[in-house]
């Protein structure tokens, strides 16, 4: 059976198989949720592995050359046939890193919530109902229903946080909600208007016939910043994120780690796979601006995070500021960038994860997360504070981990592009200065020093079940941090036809590609030969 | 992924080195150490069996310093330019190679490497001692084995990408090894300072090295980096060595300029310099062993290590090696200056340490690479030893730092003070041992050198700094050692664990200073500057030569120096008269001339500041100026929408009247309108 099929069809089916499971048999429910989750586990390893040996289902463009975009793994189901509406399925490297992310972070979310006892029954399903969103939208191939499984992932959002989160000093749990659900609605509502009309324009929600269209220029620079915004909404792009950090703050541990692992990335796989895929005459245009804005989230952000002191606001602004740096390899359409930014958005979903579930952790036992009352909790945690410290290094970009190769990547192709004099470029690597100074501050206020005596009846994770989520999801980001190559070049495959497309479509307008690692067969730049100077 | 072992660009003589026995070595000495930290943090079995743990890092750190020593000892690397290097592909972006990943052994690297493993393996072998009963010395040797792996992947590095990477381990394992005594708010405070000073100085190097970057990889067309990277080392230097800075920069010699500034920025923020070294003291909150290793001998030398790898950026960059060598007289003489003011016997060694790597920074600026390395040699064994001795004081007083309260220890702990004897005078310079050597040559750089703005003021700066390092060791000699014992509980000498280590170190410091002496300065010895033809390919600036006079001044200051310490201390038990001798100037030295409560004040309220500023921003102009405030307009306009259908017949009436009006009277606008354009 098609396994990107069975990526949906798996958590649909768990989802359907809870209703009918009785709600007192918590055993059972954590047990099929575990089961159908490391299933789709085991089914993404499968496919990242097998990745460069399957052979591409569709090919749009195919005959562009480097150009050409394979699609994998594709599964088509035809349904309304008179609109050209098909249940289409397929991914490149792009995609599939993202289907290897969630699947790892469902897997480490469904894990680590055990600890939830409040209507385990309806938890499990809200969750399962919105990963079956997730993967739907990272490898639909048709427009429909890639704006009907994002919709499928918001829903459940909205009561995950309304019924399990909570309200604390700095936040309010029915404000959060709600202001979480209508901003992503918001976006999603400006990005259909941008799609409906580009169907309008096209005639078919196929994906791979709507690439290989040539929007006409005033169609591209008009709707371009309608989808661009609809989705950066989601990133979220500074000044649309505010809705990010209160939700992180309200929402139950799994939540966060979904939220911030997963569903920020929707937003910026949508600008890559849609808004630059399609308008790429718009893209050269726009995505200079967006060099500028995306400074605002990582300087902006990181500043936010250090005047916090409640720790899942500092991680909540923090993955505002990361994902700054994901939209400043987008902006720097270089294939090192882009590279680097869909990387990035694979480590700094599973890093951020981790730091999710152990505030969650210790959360749950000491229902404050203010790093006024917490401290020393290294001495009853050690398992837990490892973890933590290991997750902080890697949110600082520390090498030996995912997040600093790839955020290396991005900040090489922003000098690349040598946009606005490489000033984003410096102050992406002023932004690492900025988070080491929050997160150290984190680490040391809450797991170093005195540990106030009400803390010492905390319990560390001890069992295997209660460390595995723990334990995979940093051996994951130590495992690309060490050898990055295979995550870069299945993202590659995915990533090359785009900039392809971009430096077309650059040239077309009369702006010069000058690339510093050029092209096997591109022309170096002529260099003064130093004896005539002489 | 292809395992390439390809011709080194830079075997500049002989044949070149496919592979062989030192590019397999100089994996297994860099990996070692990884392997042990790997298993001390994953297998809890290890952790927990404290002398297993100590016992498999202490191997490690033995293996590398053995496989080093046959390399050094080979034939093939005998001959001068021989490089080893052993290449992977590390990223890949597009099918040209973005990072490599290799080692490198050279004459140079061989060298650095000798001395971080063999100055490791004696401070390793004396934190067996030292860290006795402590029920986590599994933890510290696996942090201790990981550092020593960051640092010798700096020192095997052959491009500036792995350098960056490992620059950065390093500062982790720092940061780790700092806060080891986590429990103190002191130390946590201590590590993230460490820290965070480094990443600032990080800043600096990751332009700096992607200016580089940026220009070498758009001129590929002179050198071929194929399995290289346009970060290599090898395809830099050759790309300068053929086109110029001139040619390599589209802003010339200036670019250059700021770029070696930048990468300097680097250097400064790991071998504390001015204005960097404010976390360097502050390091010894750390165990003394991680002290020694990492704050004295080895980490702190990074930077200075780094330039004379990369060197050909600094060489002739127009104002840069003006501005290094002036950084590294301010520091040498600041850092000089606070550690006579100090009463902690570590923080005068952490101070000594900074001032002797200003001089080594000074060494730099003048482009006398090969005597910023012996400097650096002779200076991690001496410094080591007195690091090393320090702990065993510190340990025979039961956790006393405080020199006013120790005093008599020549006679309770005879081996310490006799290795501390030796250390000081090799440190100080007052006999022809160790320092004196080293620091001679760095003087005598500074006579020659022509690219260095103001030379003449800085050597004057080395010379005093010079009669000052002679007082402050001294002090530091006779209030810890002379007189009678001032402490509380009973000293005792420390076990023969920690005293072999000390001796070790002590008979390298009595003779390392012997491999460079010179050329030509003893009769019959045409080549006796052993060092330096060892490193011949880094060789730049005038040859070192044995200045007389210049060796005779600053012997005679640092005799001066000591001399005056010895006057003022040697009855002093116990009690200091400077601070009233000297007032306001003892008091600025004592406050570090303000520049830890500059920077205080820098991060506390500027940066506190700013950041208070955003949430400002965030809290009441984004969320409640624009999103409340939509949301509330929103629901306010529903209030009165609402009103509107509230159920009164009448006003349904009244407002489908009007409405039907309205349209009534648009419909007849638009038929008159469309009348009178047909019309004509």
């Amino acid at each position: 059976m098609n396994p990107l099929l069975l990526t949906i069809l798996i958590p649909a089916a768990a989802t359907l198989a809870l209703f009918f499971v009785d709600a007192s048999a918590k055993r059972a429910i954590r047990s099929i949720a575990t089961v159908a989750t490391a299933l789709l586990l085991v089914i993404s390893i499968g496919m990242f592995v097998g990745f460069h040996a399957e052979p591409d289902t569709w090919t749009a463009n195919a005959g562009a050359g480097d150009g050409a975009h394979g699609y994998k793994y594709g599964f088509e189901a035809s349904w309304i046939e008179d609109m050209g509406l098909a249940f289409r399925l397929g991914v490149d490297g792009m995609g599939l890193a993202m289907v290897l992310l969630t699947a790892l972070i469902i897997f480490a979310g469904v894990m680590v919530s055990y600890s939830v006892e409040k209507r385990v029954k309806e938890y499990y399903i809200c969750l399962l109902a919105l990963v079956t969103g997730v993967f739907g939208v990272f490898t639909s191939l048709d427009l429909f229903f890639y704006y009907f499984f994002y919709e499928l992932a918001v829903i459940p959002m909205f009561l995950l946080i309304g019924v399990w989160g909570s309200t604390t000093r700095t936040v309010d749990q029915n404000y959060a909600t709600m202001k979480l659900v209508l901003l992503l609605t918001a976006g999603a509502v400006m990005a259909l208007v941008g799609l409906i009309s580009v169907w309008s324009e096209v005639g078919t929600f196929n994906m791979v016939l709507i690439e290989e269209h040539e929007f006409s220029t005033a169609f591209q620079m008009a709707w371009f910043p309608v989808i661009f915004l609809g989705f950066a909404a989601l990133v979220p792009m500074w000044p649309l994120h505010s809705w990010s950090p209160a939700g992180h703050a309200a929402a139950p541990a799994a939540v966060s780690m979904l939220h911030a692992g997963v569903l920020m990335k929707l937003g910026a796989f949508g600008i890559l796979r849609i808004a630059c895929t399609y308008f790429p005459e718009a893209a050269t245009e726009y995505l200079p601006y967006l060099a500028l804005l995306c400074c605002m989230n990582i300087v902006y952000g990181g500043l936010v995070a250090i005047s916090q002191r409640d720790m899942k606001l500092i991680i909540g602004y923090s993955s505002s500021s990361h994902m700054g740096y994901v939209l400043l390899g987008v902006a720097s359409a270089t294939m090192i960038g882009v590279e680097g930014a869909v990387f990035l958005m694979f480590a700094h979903g599973i890093m951020t994860a981790l730091t999710f579930a152990l505030i969650g952790w210790f959360y749950d036992q000491t229902h404050t997360r203010m790093l006024d009352d917490l401290g020393g909790l290294m001495k009853v945690m050690p398992f837990a504070g490892t973890c933590f410290i290991i997750a902080s290094m890697a949110s600082a970009g520390l090498p030996g981990f995912a997040n600093f190769a790839s955020e290396l990547m991005v900040i090489i192709g922003a000098w690349e592009s040598n946009l606005w004099l490489a000033i984003p470029a410096i102050l992406a690597i002023w932004g690492l200065v900025i988070t080491g100074v929050y997160l150290l501050r984190a680490v040391k206020d809450a797991w170093f020093g005195e540990m106030p005596e009400r803390w010492s009846k905390l319990r560390d994770q001890r069992t295997l079940a209660e460390r595995t989520p723990f334990v995979m999801l940093t051996a994951v980001l130590l495992l690309f941090g060490f050898w990055p190559q295979p995550m870069v070049s299945m993202v590659e495959q995915g990533v090359k036809p785009l900039v392809t497309r971009l430096d077309a479509a650059k040239e077309q307008v009369g702006k010069a590609v000058k690339r510093v690692v050029p092209a096997n067969d591109q022309p170096a730049r002529e260099i003064r030969a130093v004896g005539e100077e002489r | 992924m292809d395992l390439v072992s390809l011709p080194s660009l830079a075997a500049a003589t002989g044949e070149p080195i496919t592979s062989g026995f030192s590019a397999w070595a100089a994996w297994i000495v860099l990996f070692a150490p990884l392997f042990v930290a790997f298993l001390v943090a994953c297998v809890p079995a290890i952790r927990k069996a404290v002398n297993l743990a100590a016992g498999l890092a202490i191997a490690s750190v033995a293996l590398g310093l053995i496989l080093t020593l046959f390399c050094y000892f080979l034939p093939a690397l005998q001959s001068p330019g021989v490089v080893y290097e052993m290449i992977v592909p590390w990223v890949t972006v597009d099918g040209t190679v973005l990072i490599a990943f290799g080692t490198r052994m050279d004459a140079l690297s061989i060298t650095m490497s000798l001395v971080v493993t063999g100055v490791g393996l004696a401070i390793f072998v004396y934190a067996l001692g030292y860290m006795h009963g402590d029920p986590s010395k599994g933890r510290f040797f696996g942090k201790f084995a990981l550092f020593v792996f960051s640092m010798l992947g700096i020192v095997v590095s052959p491009n500036f990408f792995q350098t960056f990477i490992f620059w950065e381990l390093v500062g982790v394992s720092s940061y780790l090894l700092i806060g080891y005594y986590w429990q103190k708010d002191s130390a946590g405070q201590a590590a993230k300072k460490a820290f965070m000073t480094n990443r600032v100085g990080d800043f600096g190097f990751l332009i700096g090295i992607l200016m580089i970057w940026a220009a070498v990889g758009s001129l590929t067309g002179v050198v071929d980096p194929g399995a290289y990277s346009a970060f290599d080392f090898t395809v830099i230097e050759k790309t300068i060595e053929q086109v110029g800075f001139e040619g390599l920069f589209q802003g010339g010699v200036l670019a250059a300029a700021i770029a070696a500034a930048l990468v300097f920025c680097g250097a400064m923020g790991k071998s504390a310099q001015f204005p960097l070294h404010v976390w360097l003291p502050d390091a010894m909150e750390g165990p003394t062993p991680v002290s020694a290793l990492m704050h004295a001998a080895t980490m702190v030398a990074a930077g200075i290590y780094l330039v004379i790898r990369c060197n050909f950026v600094f060489y002739g960059a127009a104002w840069a090696p003006t501005l290094i060598c002036w950084l590294g007289g301010i520091t040498a003489f600041i850092a000089a200056s606070m550690a006579i003011t100090q009463n902690d016997i570590k923080k005068v060694l952490a101070y000594s340490t900074l001032s002797q790597l200003g001089y080594m920074t000074m060494a730099l600026g003048a482009g006398a690479y090969t005597a910023a390395m012996f400097h650096l040699t002779t200076h991690a064994f001496f410094k080591a030893l007195l690091f090393l001795c320090a702990g065993s004081v510190i340990h025979g007083c039961h956790h006393e730092q405080d020199m006013r309260h120790m005093g008599g220890l020549r006679k309770l702990m005879p081996s310490t003070y006799k290795t501390w004897i030796i250390g000081t005078i090799a440190l100080t310079a007052l006999a022809p041992i160790a320092g004196w050597w080293s620091k001679d040559e760095i003087l005598g750089s500074l006579l020659g050198t022509g690219q260095v703005w103001g030379s003449p003021f800085l050597l004057l700066v080395g010379l005093v700094v010079a009669a000052m390092t002679a007082f402050y060791m001294w002090r530091a000699t006779y209030m810890t050692f002379a007189g009678e014992y001032r402490g509380h509980h009973e000293a005792h000498e420390s076990p023969k664990v920690m005293t072999v280590p000390l001796w070790a170190l002590a008979i390298f410091s009595l003779f390392i200073g012997f491999i460079g002496i010179p050329d030509d300065t003893i009769p019959g010895l045409a080549h006796s500057n052993v060092f330096a033809h060892w490193l011949h390919h880094w060789h730049k600036g005038g040859d070192a030569v044995l200045h007389f006079g210049l060796a005779f001044g600053a012997t005679v200051v640092a005799w001066l120096g000591f001399l005056a310490a010895r006057a003022i201390y040697r009855e002093s038990a116990g009690k200091d008269p400077l601070p009233q001798r000297l007032g306001a100037v003892w008091t600025t030295w004592n406050r570090l001339y303000y520049i830890d409560d500059f920077y205080a004040w820098l991060v506390g309220v500027v940066q506190q500041g700013i950041a208070r500023c955003a949430w400002f921003v965030e809290r009441w102009v984004l969320i409640q100026g624009v999103i409340n405030n939509a949301s509330q307009t929103v629901r306010v306009t529903g209030d009165r929408v609402r009103r509107v259908q509230a159920g009164r017949l009448g006003g349904y009436v009244t407002s489908f009247v009007l409405g039907a009006a309205i349209v009534g009277l648009l419909v007849l606008l638009h038929v008159g309108m469309a009348n009178a354009a047909g019309g004509k």
